[in-house]
């Protein structure tokens, strides 16, 4: 697999409580792991007035006290972890598979799309079918397979509490890309699996959105309440560095599912894994394989 | 017990905010303006992260159900007990049965409302503070309305020991229609072109009716970016950017037209290059600033953010030692 090599970080404030570093200002897996590795090493190293650590898809951030630690300071301390991982192709990360259940091309999303069509692109067709013209699909069926059959990595979390950006793991080539609305939605349900440029996000909450609607999740990534036992102590699915798999099922799984979701008792199949990168970029999809062979 | 009986414009129950969180998307929520917020609580014998209340234009009407001792900060609202005035920056006893009303802010935007003891909602995630977007902390995660009943804390200092304590008229701010933020000036800034990095500080901005908790919208001229081949995963127009990270107090321009400073409540990330950020102590003048005043923006380096920085907290010491 042909590999990007990555630039020196770029660092700079973000006023007086945020230190931005910039990996690489072009999406690419390799961007991702390598801000994963050194933030997962961050984390791990509890440096005196750091705050917060957050991941994005090709940068970091970091909030911190500067009465505890002068900026310049922590950026040192930063840049020292940030070298050390810059060594992309021998990265271990901490991951988990997760299998999300998705409803594709359901009578939901396409009333939503069919309520906003003025916004759109192409008001005459559903997201789904105009999607499947931009990526060169004929076939529903063919569409949904090829959507489906390739995991997603989750390379960064946030907008709201539980939005992941999930980015095919395949050929940068072979990854499906959409524009946004022309003029966003005003309405999303919850749950609703979208597609805007590189990335396939599930909506969190109900809202405002742009991202092309293609289906509904069965499952919720954000959990308020804490109803769901997986979700309770962390409140959303989504963790940087997950693998997400999504299942087309049809609406009588898609209910069955709902209806434990409602009741609490259902439970997410997730597999804890450490994500190798020597293996992965030596034989992408059979390390991937091997690894999904897990959970199927 | 604070019983609400008019809910004023946008009132909710802040802390000093949710820390922990970001990188799942929750941003920290919190008092906007964090210096009349703590000054309100140093008042009342209070830690300065306890929960008060934050107003909107025009404040609640509430019915006191305990014998307390209360203070009033921030935008000035002619405040009363029973009808009576009552002044501001200032502890003010209470007593069981009394009404606190408010009249619509004169300058600035948001009041605080502190009380001994401070207001008791229920912890979530490290924090008391209302994230109004999603519903979630605060009372019930929304701005109160009539009939709410809102449980108080046990005061930490005597009654009769805090009542009249002041603020010194010097360590009071003046909120103005006519302002000047300084910004630390980086982040995707080199995205815009030469002369509309320039033009960004020499602009006099408007404050459009867009402005909450979630961010302030500026009214001006166009920003252009430059021109150059969108990199993968960015979105087609030249504001966009791969997905990051937005600082709090970040300034971003979607499509080159009406900056945006994200306050406490805002999205934590998301495609739009982020040009500067605001710096701490003048994200309080932000919280304070009406739709229609006008803002100019100026560049200052790191060195500078954190001397102004440590000016704010001497005169919070200064409170503090003033008031021991």
């Amino acid at each position: 697999m042909e590999r990007h090599t990555l630039p020196e970080t770029r660092f700079d404030y973000g006023g007086d409580e945020f230190i931005f570093a910039e990996v690489s200002v072009e999406m690419s897996l390799e961007a991702n792991f390598k801000v994963l590795a050194v933030t997962q090493e961050l984390a791990k190293q509890k440096i005196p007035g750091v705050t917060e650590i957050c991941p994005a898809n090709a940068s970091y951030m970091v909030r911190y006290k500067p009465e505890i630690i002068h900026p310049d300071r922590l950026i040192e301390e930063i840049r020292a972890i940030d070298r050390v991982k810059s060594n992309i192709s021998d990265l271990t990360l901490e991951s988990r598979i997760v299998e999300i259940p998705i409803w594709y091309d359901d009578p939901y999303t396409k009333e939503c799309a069919a309520k906003f069509a003025s916004r759109h692109q192409d008001p005459e067709v559903t997201n789904l079918e105009y999607m499947m013209r931009i990526n060169g699909f004929s076939s529903k069926e063919e569409f949904i397979a090829a959507h489906s059959g390739v995991p997603y990595w989750v390379s960064m979390v946030g907008f709201v509490p539980g939005t992941a950006w999930t980015f095919a793991m395949c050929e940068q080539d072979k990854v499906m890309e959409a524009p946004k609305y022309l003029r966003p939605r005003t309405e999303t349900p919850a749950r609703a699996f979208s597609h805007g440029g590189a990335f396939a996000v599930i909506y969190p909450v109900a809202g405002p959105g742009g991202y092309q609607l293609l289906g509904m999740s069965a499952v919720p990534v954000y959990d308020p309440e804490g109803k769901l036992k997986d979700l309770k102590e962390s409140l959303i699915l989504a963790k940087a560095g997950d693998i997400w798999k999504y299942r087309s099922i049809d609406e009588k799984e898609y209910n069955r599912i709902v209806e434990q979701v409602d009741s609490g008792e259902y439970r997410y199949k997730i597999t804890n894994i450490q994500f190798r990168t020597k293996e992965y970029f030596a034989n992408p999809d059979g390390y991937l394989k091997e690894l999904l062979g897990g959970i199927r | 017990m604070f019983i609400i009986k008019e809910g004023g414009i946008v009132t909710t129950v802040q802390d000093l905010g949710r820390f922990g969180y970001y990188h799942i998307g929750m941003p920290p929520s919190g008092a906007l303006d964090n210096y009349s917020f703590r000054v309100g609580n140093i008042l009342v014998g209070n830690g300065q992260d306890m929960a008060g209340l934050e107003t909107t234009f025009l404040g609640p009407k509430i019915e006191v159900s305990v014998d307390t001792v209360i203070a009033i900060t921030g935008a000035p609202c002619d405040p009363k007990l029973n009808g009576q005035e009552i002044p501001m920056w200032e502890a003010v006893p209470v007593k069981a049965g009394d009404i606190i009303s408010f009249g619509f802010a004169k300058s600035g935007a948001r009041s605080y409302l502190t009380v001994a003891g401070g207001i008791d909602v229920e912890v979530k995630l490290g924090s008391r503070s209302t994230y109004l977007l999603c519903g979630f902390g605060g009372y019930k995660g929304r701005k109160l309305v009539a009939g709410d009943e809102l449980k108080l804390g046990n005061a930490q200092t005597p009654s009769q020991k805090l009542a009249g304590r002041k603020v010194s008229p010097d360590l009071i701010p003046q909120f103005s229609r006519s302002v000047e933020l300084r910004v630390v000036v980086g982040l995707c800034n080199y995205r815009l072109t030469q002369e509309s990095q320039q033009a960004f500080l020499d602009t006099q901005w408007t404050v459009t009716t867009e402005a909450d908790r979630v961010g302030y919208r500026h009214r001006g001229i166009k920003l252009d970016f430059n021109e150059w081949e969108q990199p993968f995963g960015a979105g087609d127009n030249p504001s966009n950017v791969v997905d990051l990270g937005y600082p709090v107090g970040s300034i971003q321009v979607p499509n080159g037209e009406e900056p945006i400073i994200l306050l406490n409540d805002a999205v934590t990330g998301g495609g739009y290059a982020t040009i500067g950020t605001v710096i701490s102590v003048d994200l309080d003048v932000v919280a304070q600033t009406v739709p229609n005043s006008a803002v100019r923006f100026k560049a200052v380096g790191i060195e500078e953010a954190l001397t102004i920085r440590k000016q704010k907290e001497a005169k919070i010491a200064r409170l503090l030692a003033d008031l021991a």
